[in-house]
Order: C-alpha cells, then sequence, then structure tokens
C-alpha cells in the first residue's frame, strides 16, 4: 500500500491544546499541524509526525457583546450553516463559504486551514479581510491575540509561527450590522476562483459611505485589501456609478496573475466587474 | 499503529501505517465500493460517511478516524437487499458505467437523512461533489426526487 507520508513515524491525536503545544514543542523531529488536512495530498510534507487537531474543542461559533468568534476547527459546512453568520454583514461569510470546494471538502476543510493554508485560492480570507478579523493564538507562552493582516494581505508569516496553534478568528461586533457581500467569479460552482471580492461599509444618514474595506483574492498570489479602493468610496453618496468607477479604478491599480484559468487581462477585467458587482449586491441587500 | 473504530455498523481494529490513505485501508479489507478516480479530492469517488457525513476518503489518513463511525455503500445495503436510494438509482438509469455511484448515493443518504424534502437545488448542491464521467447528473435528480415525492 503506498502511503501519503512515506516517512511517517507518529500520528498524535491530543485531546486538549496544551497536549497538542507539547506535541510541537518537542522539536525531536520534522512534524506538522493539520485540521481538515485536505491541503495534505497536494503539499506532501517530508514529516515524521502528523499532530491531527480535530479533537481538540475548537469548533464552536460564538457570540459575545464585542465579538463573533469562530473556533479553528469549525468546518465549512458548519460555519455556512450556523446561525449567528446568516446575517453578521449582510451574510459574507456564509457567501463566502457558499462555492468553497465541494460538499465533502466543505465537511473536511476547516477555517483556520482555510485561512492559513495560503492558497492564492483561497476563499474565507479574502471574505475575512474586510472584517477586521483579530487571531487568537496559543503557545506554550500563554494565549495571545493578533491582526490577521497587518500589513493588509493575507501572508501566513504574519499570522502564526511554527511553535504556534491557531484557536480562532474573533470579527469585532461592530461590523455585524454593516453591509457586505462577497462574489465568487469560477468557471464552475466547485472550481477555484479565477477571481473573488469582498466588501463591507457603514452608510450614513445621507447613504454616504463610511468605513469601507474591499479585498480581492485569487487575482495575485496573495488574497489583499486594496486601500486606494477604500480612499475613493469613503464620504462618497452610493450609487450604481460610484460601484462602477470604483471597478475601473481597482482594474486599474492591480497587476493581475496569468494561470491555466485565466489569462492577465481577462483576471484584470473580471475584477473591476466583480468588484462593482460585490459593491451593488452589499448595498442592495443591506436595503431589503 | 492501531485505529479502532466502527465500519459500517462493526466494531473493527485494524493494523494500519500512520501514512495510509483511509481509502487503501477500507479498499484492502474488501470495501471495493470505494473508488478512486483523482486521488486529490476532485471527483467525489472515494466519498465515505465519516459521523454521517460525507468526505473524501482519499484526502483522510486512517488514523484520524480512530473512534469514529464510518461507512461505505456496502454499509447501505446489498445486491439482495439494496436501499431504496440504491434501488432508485437502478430503477431510474441514474447509473451509467457505476464508478461514481457509491459516492453519489453516500452522499444522497447524507442529503436525505438531514433534509428528507430537499429541493432540486439542495440535490444539486449535495451532490456537487460527486462528477460523473459519463454527465449522468439529470437522472441522478430524477431518481432522488422518486424518493421524495
Ligand atoms: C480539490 C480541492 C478544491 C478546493 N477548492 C477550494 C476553493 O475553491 N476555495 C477554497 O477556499 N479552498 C479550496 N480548497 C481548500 C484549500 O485548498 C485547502 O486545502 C484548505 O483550505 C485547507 O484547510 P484544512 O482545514 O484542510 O487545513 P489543513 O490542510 O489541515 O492545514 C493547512 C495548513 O494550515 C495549518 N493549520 C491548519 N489549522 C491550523 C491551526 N489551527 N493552527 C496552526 N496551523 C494550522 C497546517 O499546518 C497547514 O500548513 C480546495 C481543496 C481541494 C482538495
Ligand atoms: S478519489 Fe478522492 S476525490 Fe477523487
Amino acid at each position: 500500500m503506498a502511503q501519503l507520508i512515506p516517512g511517517l513515524k507518529e500520528y498524535a491525536r491530543p485531546q486538549s491544546i496544551d497536549e497538542a503545544l507539547g506535541f510541537l514543542s518537542r522539536g525531536d523531529v520534522e512534524m506538522k499541524l493539520y485540521a481538515g488536512a485536505t491541503s495534505l495530498a497536494f503539499s506532501r510534507p517530508a514529516v515524521e509526525r502528523v499532530i491531527d487537531l480535530t479533537r481538540l474543542p475548537l469548533s464552536h461559533i460564538e457570540k459575545t457583546k464585542e465579538f463573533l468568534e469562530i473556533g479553528a476547527l469549525t468546518s465549512i459546512r458548519d460555519l455556512e450553516r450556523h446561525p449567528l453568520v446568516q446575517s453578521f454583514c449582510g451574510g459574507i461569510l456564509r457567501q463566502a463559504c457558499d462555492r468553497l470546494a465541494s460538499t465533502p471538502l466543505r465537511n473536511l476543510i476547516t477555517a483556520g486551514g482555510n485561512l492559513l493554508g495560503g492558497f492564492p485560492w483561497s476563499d474565507l480570507p479574502v471574505a475575512l479581510l474586510t472584517l477586521d478579523a483579530e487571531l487568537r493564538i496559543a503557545s506554550t507562552d500563554g494565549h495571545s491575540e493578533r491582526s490577521m493582516a497587518p500589513k493588509g494581505a493575507v501572508r501566513r508569516n504574519d499570522m502564526i509561527q511554527p511553535s504556534e496553534i491557531l484557536t480562532g478568528i474573533r470579527l469585532p461586533a461592530d461590523r455585524a450590522g454593516y453591509r457586505g457581500a462577497f462574489i465568487k467569479f469560477s468557471r464552475t460552482t466547485v472550481d477555484f476562483g479565477i477571481v473573488t471580492a469582498a466588501v463591507s461599509f457603514g452608510i450614513d444618514s445621507g447613504n454616504r459611505i463610511s468605513d469601507p474595506r474591499i479585498a480581492c483574492g485569487c487575482v495575485t498570489s496573495e488574497a489583499m485589501r486594496i486601500p486606494q479602493i477604500e480612499d475613493l468610496l469613503s464620504g462618497q453618496v452610493a450609487s450604481d456609478e460610484l460601484f462602477e468607477s470604483a471597478g475601473r479604478a481597482a482594474a486599474g491599480v492591480i497587476t493581475p496573475r496569468a494561470d491555466t484559468r485565466a489569462p492577465e487581462d481577462y483576471r484584470r477585467e473580471m475584477l473591476g466587474v466583480t468588484l462593482t458587482r460585490a459593491l451593488a449586491a452589499a448595498w442592495k441587500g443591506g436595503r431589503a | 499503529m492501531i485505529v479502532r473504530f466502527t465500519l459500517n455498523q462493526s466494531s473493527v481494529q485494524l493494523d494500519v501505517h500512520p501514512g495510509d490513505r483511509l481509502i487503501d485501508v477500507l479498499r484492502a479489507n474488501g470495501l471495493w465500493g470505494v473508488k478512486e478516480g483523482c486521488g486529490d479530492g476532485n471527483c467525489g469517488a472515494c466519498v465515505v460517511l465519516l459521523d454521517g457525513k460525507p468526505v473524501n476518503s482519499c484526502l483522510v489518513l486512517a488514523p484520524r478516524v480512530d473512534g469514529c463511525s464510518v461507512v461505505t455503500i456496502e454499509g447501505i445495503g446489498s445486491p439482495q437487499a439494496p436501499h431504496p436510494i440504491q434501488s432508485a438509482f437502478a430503477e431510474h438509469g441514474a447509473v451509467q458505467c457505476g464508478f461514481s455511484t457509491p459516492g453519489s448515493i453516500l452522499s444522497t443518504y447524507a442529503l436525505l437523512s438531514e433534509n428528507p424534502h430537499p429541493s432540486d437545488d439542495d440535490i444539486k448542491r449535495a451532490l456537487d461533489g460527486n462528477l460523473c464521467r459519463c454527465t449522468g447528473y439529470v437522472k441522478k435528480i430524477e431518481a432522488i426526487r422518486s424518493l421524495i415525492d
């Protein structure tokens, strides 16, 4: 029988965060943490120990006064169906999970693994960028919090170190009532995106946009916020024309990558279109 | 290493290598209804139910299922006593070459256990991870609809 990781000697199944940290801190052999482990077949790391996090009690979704907290081990399928995410910021998280891979994969893929996997096609991080997400981290030094994307882009090294475990993703409650939308443009419902766009913003009494967050994914090698478009929208009265000009401007500030799914020009064009659609969807969804 | 789990309603104890995939361990134990199409999570031919939920067994390492329940197509029905979903697929011609059928039936089983009256959209979504190279998608929907009408 061929093994997925032939050199693997030990499969650890810690029951608690402390036990998992204990394995990590041993430093005796090459090792890797896994949550849904759906990236394993793709990456096939040469490790001797796998630490399976699926038994840790981290599949919660909870609301406090200040935060909505998503446990790192929450499956994408449980996340998308949870009552607390349905209306949070226009349902942006549900929309981000909606076409994230297929049903059997959504049962395996975890919120934390999708965020930390570092793939250009990951859907959830794009939505999280517009929600000012904070990460809850456990290490042998204790628990701490940090911003998910201090540089406005999703970078693994800013999020986590090899000695740490992500325990949860916290979303500040002040954006819960904002308008928001995530749109994935892809060839089929289960394919990787060609372009994804996420937006969230507040609306003041004069229909002016406040505090906008604009992000895109699949366009370059990392999901990122687009500060130029946030500046362009801030304080402006919401309208279809404004959303179209924002889309056009986004296409002008980003240099997309090309791959087998789409060449550079097509991605650039579709970034503008997808962003315009996301802004309109957030605006209209919020009004309904 | 030893892995203990419930396989098709029976307790089993298997000696596996920590890097073995669940799909290989199941097939090595005679459960040939678990098919390998792509081996990388794209096709769904390898779908089994893990604690009642469909998952791609080509992406699951065998030790992960310790203490869990695993159901394969063999645990749903037999040629002598097929499950109503299996009969409906056969009657509606929703089986062509048959390779993707076990995974599709297990996804259907999970869907109907959770939602006995799914809409067409619910059905399409529940089967979105089960690719059929014969392109027999409509007949699967007809078969499932016959079970809920
Ligand atoms: C065929 C296929 C199609 C896919 N399509 C899409 C798609 O369209 N959109 C999309 O967004 N995704 C898609 N994915 C999923 C994506 O490619 C990754 O496989 C997935 O996001 C990884 O999540 P996971 O929970 O399985 O993480 P794992 O594979 O378990 O881990 C991923 C990485 O994160 C680390 N890690 C995980 N959890 C923690 C934690 N709590 N603390 C510290 N480190 C941790 C691991 O060490 C590893 O490096 C697809 C996957 C497949 C196989
Ligand atoms: S063989 Fe597992 S998804 Fe194709």
